[in-house]
């Protein structure tokens, strides 16, 4: 049975071949490494920022870009794990607008990106979220995006 | 750049003025992005769009820009290489009074179709 089933949501992991369960994306252009916990309408994920990510630039930092997709992917794991819990497929989610997106520094490889997504109520097929995403603490970027599900 | 030449191709650079440029793109259906975005149904990420208008206004003003904000970038259709193979990426910009960043308003579209329209800031220096 799917793992969750399991009673207590905060001490859930997805990480490594497991993620591939709660989001579509692929190589080269999967940009989560782990849903490491999720508390009712907050969730958070890692991403290890390595050599060959499809986002780094020839001055080897990560495009803006990279961070707005790393955090709608954040969403999307967490509305697959949503899913995935109650038995079903993980939806397909298209980013409808990215608001008051701010990028403070770009992260590097070898950092480690910690992201938590903040889940508003879906409403026709339209979810509102929220993300900021951290290294050692530092924030580095946060935005507000509106994401739609497609149910195929 | 990250994507020129990658994931597409400038077919005609229409220079109205320094500030203002309609870049004619092919999208390269081969793109690498595509294996995984998404196996066997190939969509453009809409952040690769995202980067294509800011590698244009780099084109246009010959500087690197970092993406300080996006104050709103609304993705209005799905594009995909086989929906809209050429698409003008329209770029206008305005210096702000200090001169560390242009105030940006840019849209992706084709005759029939807008995919995306994007307002922010971008920087010159990542550190202003």
């Amino acid at each position: 049975m799917v793992r969750g089933a399991l009673a207590f949501d905060n001490v859930m992991l997805y990480q490594g071949e497991e993620i591939k369960k709660l989001i579509p994306q692929r190589d080269p252009i999967m940009m989560v490494d782990a849903l490491v916990s999720v508390d009712g309408d907050i969730c958070k994920t890692e991403l290890n920022v390595r050599e060959g990510n499809f986002f780094i630039e020839d001055d080897l930092l990560m495009s803006e870009p990279g961070l707005i997709e790393h955090i709608a992917q954040s969403a999307s794991a967490f509305a697959g794990y949503r899913c995935v819990v109650k038995g079903e497929p993980a939806p397909v989610g298209y980013i409808g607008e990215v608001k008051k997106f701010h990028c403070y520094r770009r992260p590097a490889i070898g950092d480690h990106l910690t992201t938590t997504i903040t889940m508003g109520a879906e409403v026709n097929g339209i979810t509102i979220i929220a993300g900021e995403t951290t290294v050692d603490g530092e924030v580095v970027a946060d935005t507000q995006m509106k994401i739609f599900t497609a149910d195929e | 750049m990250l994507l020129k030449d990658k994931f597409y191709r400038v077919q005609q650079e229409n220079i109205l003025n320094p500030l203002h440029g309609v870049y004619l793109i092919a999208l390269l259906p081969d793109a690498d992005v595509y294996r995984g975005h998404f196996p066997h149904k190939p969509v453009c990420p809409g952040v690769c769009n995202i980067e294509t208008i800011r590698e244009c206004a780099e084109m246009l003003t010959g500087k690197k820009l970092f993406m300080k904000t996006i104050k709103q970038c609304r993705l209005t259709a799905v594009a995909t290489p086989q929906v809209c193979p050429l698409l003008d990426v329209d770029v206008m910009l305005t210096p702000v009074q200090d001169g560390s960043a242009y105030i940006i308003q840019a849209r992706i579209a084709d005759a029939e179709t807008t995919y995306m329209e994007l307002k922010g800031e971008f920087s010159i220096n990542m550190d202003k």
